[in-house]
């Protein structure tokens, strides 16, 4: 059978693209709609149509080069017409569905599956065409799998040009438009004898498709996201929006908004309206409508306002602007300079219009994710602040599985070293029940050391409380008499408690709402100088650059506890994120399992014995392959500050080098003659990554723009470009053996990939960066010995 | 207060004594006045038809718009922790269903709540006056600022979570005066806040639930 390669070339470069686009498109509409984690849950799941694919290329009639094109032809027509209708599928005939309730309400985890494989269909399409290409053109794989990465690559890079312009739905239907033009080439350019029906099909789709580039489609966020709420209000308008690679921004005004944590309840004046600032439909911050005209004396009768009456503040420095609101709390207590880091320009752009032109000159905004701030930064200040740390009336089960960088051990030691003698440091939070939240930071900062390595002791942290915040106070040397007298008297006259004392005078007189047990446990804390593990139903331990999952607070053990005192309904509303990558997990290795299955039954293999090393070695490095890329994304989005910029340089950059590994694995594999030595070699690079890892992080985080992603890009290079030989070798080596070993290759290493996914975020959650690393290194060196048994007992 | 033929042939009057002796009784809730109505109010007509089935299980039911109507127990504890048998005027914030405002109006004399969603308020309202509730007042309006011209309340429900309490609500509040409010998400309500003013100083405290039995905590 002779093809025009080329043009098989092309579509496998496009497609490869698409793939990526569209997952991290879907990602975003995912994220927007439901929560950041349901929307990676949501696609992990759906890349399970890549598995699937392997089965269906098996069955697929591609003897002849006309059976060949017509079935390509007819899988881009389909895979062209289903991606705008998923969208309306989704949106008409399944509905929208609630991810808060998927546990417990039988309809509403009906429809989660259902948008499962509404959205894995494309999935599984576009993994038939690119597996059948490689089938068919098996002798040319090194090629094939590095077009393959090299356009997924570039996918991911353009996804992240197109939010800034397009909403993520958008993008998606491009995607559709794109393919059923492809459709159209591929049909001018591979069927001789005309075919009117395929035309006149291709001709429609592109039709459709075109005219769904221009028809809104909205993305109507869920019921009990804060926007819906907030948009639920008789005035409610929205006054901005714009896509962005972090997420949507959008304006809400509306008379009935108004913003005030940590506010005293004898506060008897008008607490004044004003616009509320979302990203991706969750509150991101606030703005006084007309700050000049407005009485802000609100802001300073709030427990968040405490520090600010210990001394004159010159030099502050704001970890979140809040909107503006928090610049106006700053303002209205007369500092000299504020520094405000926000990552997002467009967020920046909102803030900036707020400030008035007086006030410029006081206020430094920075754009620079807070923690790449404090990790760049030579600047010291006499106050480091951090507002209320989540929305009220949300658990943070929501963002259980959510990297915070910002709130780990590493990056509080970098706020105290970025204080002035005397300095301090203050952070608030809502009282969660039973408390986790506050204690959590309680311990993350009593971890911090001082320059002689000293823990910090319990005179230099005071905090205070309202019925429902608590704002906690570093500080940089002891408290002083004078300070303490300051606090009493703010507190009484704001009737606040100090629950937490430097002399140890905790008075609750009008709050009482922590019970003894916990202000025994704060005594604990407090008291820890040897950095000891406190038995707490929850996990209080410091989240770390490791492990940067602070609102994880669900100790797996512990589950039998949980059940009987909190019920399983409540646990996982309240902790929902981190079931949910459980269920995942549970529900992958479920599909995996039929797959498994069916491609054992009914793929035929000449040999048991070759379906057994198949198994082995495809399922090996499909999920060594995604515990790297996943473990990769986390750290890297420290050095970026941003999930979906992580999401899309790692998968391009090691996609990409995997791409030009591949495609020289055929002619490497000559210098490495044996087999099973580039498995080990992987195994050391991983070794070696994971030995330097911290230094290499801290100098990326130090590096600017183009130098941070080529110094990350070289990093990462020689990793990939190892890690992409693998699969080419694997499937050029075994389709010798037998050509039906492709498919079969490509379910067992679809299934184990999307298993890799799930599995990761499990290992990452609960173990960190350095385990999953390790566990990779020790899937590809157990591989590499099994390889040189094979080989060695092969040529025995 | 409801009609009595409600009382009769009413398929659900079992699966309400079931709520009543396992979810509420059980679990703490001794008030009788508060027992007796949260057995009368037919908590069905409460919840979209969709979803009449679960209206007695034990756990909130969504409504729409975000909202939902509490879990019965927290209804009934709410109800309970603001001794509703000593209260004349109640001024509830977040109508929702009205279910909540419907038990208030079988103890005290007469209740006020407010709901900000107008969608909400049209079909409480109606549904309120179907079950002849003729001492519940609703209003279409931002609670933040309560309801001035029947102000001072013995007690006021808020019932979703709030971020700070409104002045305007304080001040609304009897000297002797109970507010409620709860701590959670829209699905699990964690706590139940108390504030309480006394000769003009204004208290809180938490109220912790019988089923949230404290943790085991420390060595």
């Amino acid at each position: 059978m002779k093809v025009k390669i080329n043009s098989y070339q092309i579509i496998l470069f496009i497609l490869s693209a698409i793939v990526i686009s569209n997952q991290i498109s879907l990602i975003q509409y995912f994220a927007y709609q439901q929560w950041y984690n349901f929307a990676s849950v949501i696609i992990s799941l759906a890349l399970f149509g890549f598995g699937v694919s392997g089965l269906i290329i098996s069955r697929l009639k591609k003897e002849t080069l006309d059976e060949l094109n017509q079935t390509i032809q007819r899988i881009l027509i389909l895979c062209g017409f289903y991606i705008p209708l998923s969208i309306l599928i989704e949106k008409y005939i399944i509905g929208s569905f609630d991810s808060y309730l998927v546990f417990f309400d039988i309809g509403e985890t009906i429809k989660f599956f259902l948008v499962v494989f509404n959205y894995s269909i494309p999935f599984c399409l576009l993994a038939t065409l690119i597996g059948l290409i490689f089938t068919v053109l098996a002798e040319k794989i090194g090629t094939l799998y590095f077009l393959n990465l090299i356009g997924s690559g570039l996918g991911g890079i353009l996804v992240v040009y197109l939010l800034w312009f397009f909403e993520p739905q958008k993008i998606y239907l491009l995607n559709g438009f794109q393919i059923s033009l492809l459709s159209l080439i591929f049909y001018y350019i591979n069927f001789e004898k005309r075919r009117v029906t395929l035309l006149t099909i291709s001709l429609i789709v592109v039709t459709v498709n075109f005219i769904f580039l221009f028809i809104p489609i909205d993305n109507i966020p869920s019921q009990f996201k804060l926007l819906s709420r907030v948009k639920n209000f008789p005035d409610a308008k929205v006054v901005f929006e714009k896509s962005t690679p972090y997420g949507k921004v959008e304006i809400i005004s509306s008379s009935l908004l108004r913003y005030s944590p940590g506010l005293s309840l004898n506060f008897i004046d008008e607490i004044p309206k004003g616009e509320a600032i979302f990203l991706n439909a969750e509150l991101a911050g606030f703005k006084v409508a007309n700050p000049i005209e407005t009485n802000l004396k609100f802001l300073q009768k709030s427990t968040l306002s405490f520090p600010f009456v210990l001394k004159q503040m010159n030099h502050v420095l704001l970890l979140n602007a809040s909107g503006g609101i928090e610049i106006n709390r700053a303002m209205i207590n007369n500092v000299d300079t504020v520094y405000l880091t926000e990552k997002n320009p467009v967020l920046i752009k909102i803030i900036s219009s707020h400030l008035e032109k007086n006030e410029s000159n006081r206020i430094k905004i920075i754009n620079e994710d807070p923690r790449i701030f404090l990790e760049k930064s030579k600047l010291a200040f006499d106050f480091i602040f951090h507002p209320v740390i989540e929305p009220v009336g949300y658990s943070a089960g929501l963002y259980s599985v959510q990297e915070k960088f910002l709130f780990t051990q590493e990056a509080f030691q970098k706020i105290y070293e970025a204080l002035n003698e005397n300095g301090y440091f203050s952070i608030s939070c809502y009282i969660d029940h039973p408390p986790k939240t506050f204690l959590k930071l309680l311990n993350t900062i009593s971890a911090i050391r001082d320059v002689a390595g000293r823990k910090i002791s319990r005179n230099q942290i005071l905090a205070i409380n309202n019925w429902n915040v608590i704002t906690i106070v570093l500080k940089k040397g002891a408290f002083n008499s004078e300070e303490i007298e300051k606090a009493e008297k703010f507190s009484l006259e704001n009737q606040f408690d100090i629950l937490m004392h430097p002399l140890n005078r905790m008075n609750l007189r009008f709050n009482s709402v922590i019970d003894t047990q916990i202000l025994e446990l704060i005594e604990k804390i407090l008291k820890n100088k040897n950095g000891e593990q406190f038995e707490y139903v929850f996990n209080l331990s410091q989240s770390t650059d490791d492990k940067p999952y602070f609102s994880n607070f669900i100790i797996p053990s512990k589950l039998k506890i949980y059940l009987e005192q909190i019920s399983l309904r409540n646990l996982t509303y309240s902790e929902v994120g981190y079931f949910l990558i459980w269920l995942a997990f549970v529900v992958v290795l479920v599909f995996s399992a039929i797959l498994i299955f069916f491609a054992f039954n009914f793929i035929k293999v000449k040999s048991k014995n070759l379906k057994l090393i198949l198994l082995i070695y495809f399922s090996t490095i499909g999920l060594a392959f995604m515990f790297i890329e996943l473990s990769l994304i986390q750290k890297f989005t420290l050095v970026f500050s941003s999930d979906v910029f992580a999401i899309s340089f790692v998968i391009t950059l090691l996609l990409i080098s995997s791409g030009i590994g591949s495609f020289f694995s055929n002619k490497i594999s000559y210098f490495f003659r044996k087999f099973h030595s580039v498995f080990i070699l992987i195994s050391l690079s991983l070794m070696l990554f994971l030995f330097f890892s911290q230094q290499i992080v801290d100098l990326l985080i130090e590096l600017n723009g183009f130098a941070k992603f080529f110094i990350s890009g070289l990093l990462i290079f020689p990793l990939g470009f190892f890690m992409g030989m693998p699969f080419p070798s694997g499937i050029r080596k075994f389709c010798q053996m037998d050509i039906n070993a492709v498919p079969f290759a490509w379910a067992i290493n679809g299934s184990f990939s999307v298993m890799g996914s799930a599995g990761s975020i499990i290992l990452l959650v609960n173990c960190g960066f350095i385990f999953t690393i390790l566990s990779a290194a020790v899937l590809y060196f157990l591989l590499g010995i099994f390889i040189f048994i094979k080989e060695y007992f092969a040529k025995g | 207060m409801i009609f009595l033929f409600l009382g009769f042939n009413d398929p659900y009057k079992s699966s309400r004594e079931r709520m009543v002796n396992i979810q509420i009784r059980a679990r703490g809730v001794k008030n009788e006045f508060v027992l007796k109505a949260m057995s009368r109010v037919p908590r069905h007509l409460f919840v979209p038809k969709s979803r009449i089935n679960e209206a007695y299980n034990d756990g909130p039911v969504p409504i729409g718009y975000g909202q939902t109507i509490s879990q019965p127990f927290i209804v009934a504890y709410m109800t309970e922790v603001i001794e509703p048998e000593k209260c004349k005027r109640v001024l509830e914030i977040g109508t929702g269903s009205g279910y909540q405002a419907a038990i208030l109006a079988e103890i005290v004399d007469s209740v006020f709540t407010i709901e900000i969603i107008t969608e909400l308020y049209k079909e409480s309202k109606e549904r309120l006056e179907k079950l002849g509730y003729k001492n519940i007042k609703v209003k279409n309006a931002d609670g933040y600022y309560g309801w001035k011209e029947y102000a001072p309340f013995n007690a006021i429900v808020v019932t979703a979570a709030a971020e700070f309490v409104p002045p305007p609500l304080i001040e609304q509040l009897k000297d002797g005066g109970k507010m409620v409010i709860p701590v959670g998400s829209p699905f699990y309500t964690q706590n139940l806040v108390l504030i309480e003013k006394k000769s003009g100083k204004i208290y809180s405290k938490n109220l912790i639930p019988v089923r949230f039995v404290p943790f085991v905590r420390g060595k």
